[in-house]
């Protein structure tokens, strides 16, 4: 897996709980804790679902724009 | 740069054996193993402490509310110890797993409460008279409070549909002989193939043939529709890239459909006259999501006074069967979507290790339970098993498993807002209700013209 895949960007949702925070209803009938899920993310910036070894052109790291984030609140 | 942690140190690495601690579908069967070998151990030494865990008031058969409050009276010791050790089994698993303890409790006292309430309903002696059988009633409460009064989002962290559910089925399988599995899982997964491929196959031709629906849509709601619900529809998302409006689609359209088919095929099953094992079946075969096809095997098995053999043959069919196919669809969709559509929507390309990778592990501790209690109950002759080991062992198991299913129940209802529901598309709408008649149509006529002896006999 490369630093510049998913998994290292800023758009990239992963987490259980946040994961089911940005898809509402989810967790109606499915969980993002279960098996099934695996590591499937969302990525907020292109809005679809990808896996962490996924990449493409828009990767931003995840610690700059947090920082950035941070300071320009 | 190739190397899996990035000099960012922000990857997020496969989780290898975190999940073994990260994941539900492990803590069900640790749990739900734990259980069975605790209960063996205190069998053993003669203790009827599972017995005290495992109370509740589903078979207290009241008339009167006071013989009801009688037992809680006469038993409210227990019934406190039974809350300390579901909330701190859950609740640390939960922490653990990544969810606030402190909501967790909050909202777990409060489904607790209401379960038992759900339960001493099920337990008054007229409850069957009126149809109130507690997996429909918690469905139908957990639905009215959750759309009619503006419930605390801290409740919601206890709400743990899946969680439940699949502890359940680790329990269920303490209850079910190894040797039914072996027999009747290969009648359950020639079914379940069939019904998984025409199924698909029918939502995804109407929705990108006739309805001119994205191919990834299309793809989405077939799983979900054959498969396993929003679990399925997740399953294969990323594989074919999936956009988030996509899963709200099979959201909105699965919950819908599962919340009918819940109510429906119970009693559509009770004025054919369907035997439980056929009905569970059929069940098994229509409903997309396990915690929902539960509840109406549970409420079925329940009008017809035989839960326990609708429940096995849902479990046959849709755990055992169905659900196998979760990971296969996977891999399928897949490689239909880096060989055949553009690279650039789907990414890269999954390797076999993606049917492991997807496949729901409760399964196994179903499977291991099932072992565990066939191997030891082996050498017991009938007269024991039925008069010993069943009231001691099988039947607190078995009583456990309602609470699991109950808690599973009331969620779904709990976290069913209707309002939260993004309206879908005509064309998604009539691909996936045609893809479900044809489920519940050809669901029926396998359970019960094709293999109605074999169910009938369960």
């Amino acid at each position: 897996m490369s630093a510049v895949s998913c998994s290292g960007c800023f758009y990239f949702t992963v987490a259980a709980e946040e994961f089911e925070r940005e898809v509402p209803g989810f967790k109606v009938l499915s969980s993002a804790y279960g098996s099934v899920r695996g590591e499937t993310g969302l990525c907020i910036r292109h809005d679809f679902f990808c896996m962490p070894n996924h990449h493409c052109s828009n990767f931003q790291v995840k610690q700059l724009l947090q920082r950035i984030e941070a300071k320009n609140p | 740069m190739t190397s899996n942690i990035p000099e960012n140190g922000v990857s997020h690495s496969p989780l290898g054996l975190k999940a073994l601690w990260l994941k539900e579908d492990w803590w069900a069967i640790w749990i739900g193993l734990g259980i069975v070998l605790l209960g063996i151990i205190l069998f053993l030494n003669g203790s009827t402490e599972l017995k005290t865990l495992a109370i509740n008031p589903g078979g207290v058969k009241w008339v009167t509310f006071d013989q009801l409050l009688n037992h809680f009276a006469a038993n409210a010791g227990n019934y406190l110890i039974q809350f300390v050790v579901f909330a701190t089994v859950l609740g640390i698993t939960c922490a653990i797993m990544g969810i606030n303890l402190g909501r967790f409790l909050a909202g777990f006292t409060f489904l607790y409460m209401l379960s038992v309430c759900i339960f001493s309903v099920g337990g008054w002696a007229n409850a069957a008279k009126y149809n109130l059988e507690p997996p429909l009633v918690a469905l139908l409460v957990g639905l009215v409070l959750a759309n009619a009064i503006p419930l605390p989002k801290i409740l919601d962290d206890a709400l743990r549909v899946e969680y439940y559910v699949k502890l359940g089925i680790v329990l269920l399988g303490a209850t079910f002989p190894i040797t039914l599995v072996v027999t009747a899982g290969p009648v359950a997964i020639g079914q379940a193939t069939i019904i998984s491929l025409l199924t698909a196959l029918t939502i995804y031709f109407l929705a990108t043939r006739v309805f001119g629906l994205d191919r990834r849509l299309g793809a989405v709601l077939s799983v979900g529709g054959a498969v396993c619900g929003v679990s399925g529809s997740m399953a294969i998302a990323a594989s074919v890239g999936a956009k988030r409006e996509h899963i709200y689609t099979s959201v909105t359209l699965v919950v819908v459909w599962a919340l009918i088919m819940i109510v429906v095929l119970p009693f559509v099953s009770q004025a054919l006259g369907l035997s439980a094992g056929v009905a569970g079946a059929w069940i098994g075969t229509s409903e997309f999501a396990d915690a929902a096809g539960f509840a109406a095997a549970s409420t079925y098995g329940k009008m017809a006074g035989n839960e326990d053999t609708a429940i096995k043959a849902f479990t046959l069919m849709k755990v055992i069967g169905r659900d196998l196919w979760i990971g296969i669809w996977s891999l399928v969709w897949a490689f239909i979507a880096t060989t055949q559509w553009e690279k650039k929507e789907t990414g890269s390309r999954p390797g076999i290790g993606e049917i492991w990778r997807r496949f729901p592990k409760f399964v196994i501790g179903f499977f291991v339970a099932s072992i565990i209690v066939t191997f030891f109950t082996q050498d017991f002759d009938v007269n024991t098993l039925k008069k010993v080991v069943k009231p001691a062992l099988m039947d607190p198991m078995g009583a456990l498993r309602g609470w699991a299913f109950i808690f599973c129940f009331l969620s779904i209802g709990l976290t069913t807002r209707f309002k939260e529901l993004k309206t879908v598309s005509r064309g998604a709408l009539l691909a996936f209700s045609i893809g479900v008649a044809v489920n519940v149509v050809a669901g029926w006529f396998l359970s019960v013209h094709v293999f109605g002896d074999y169910w009938s006999k369960l």
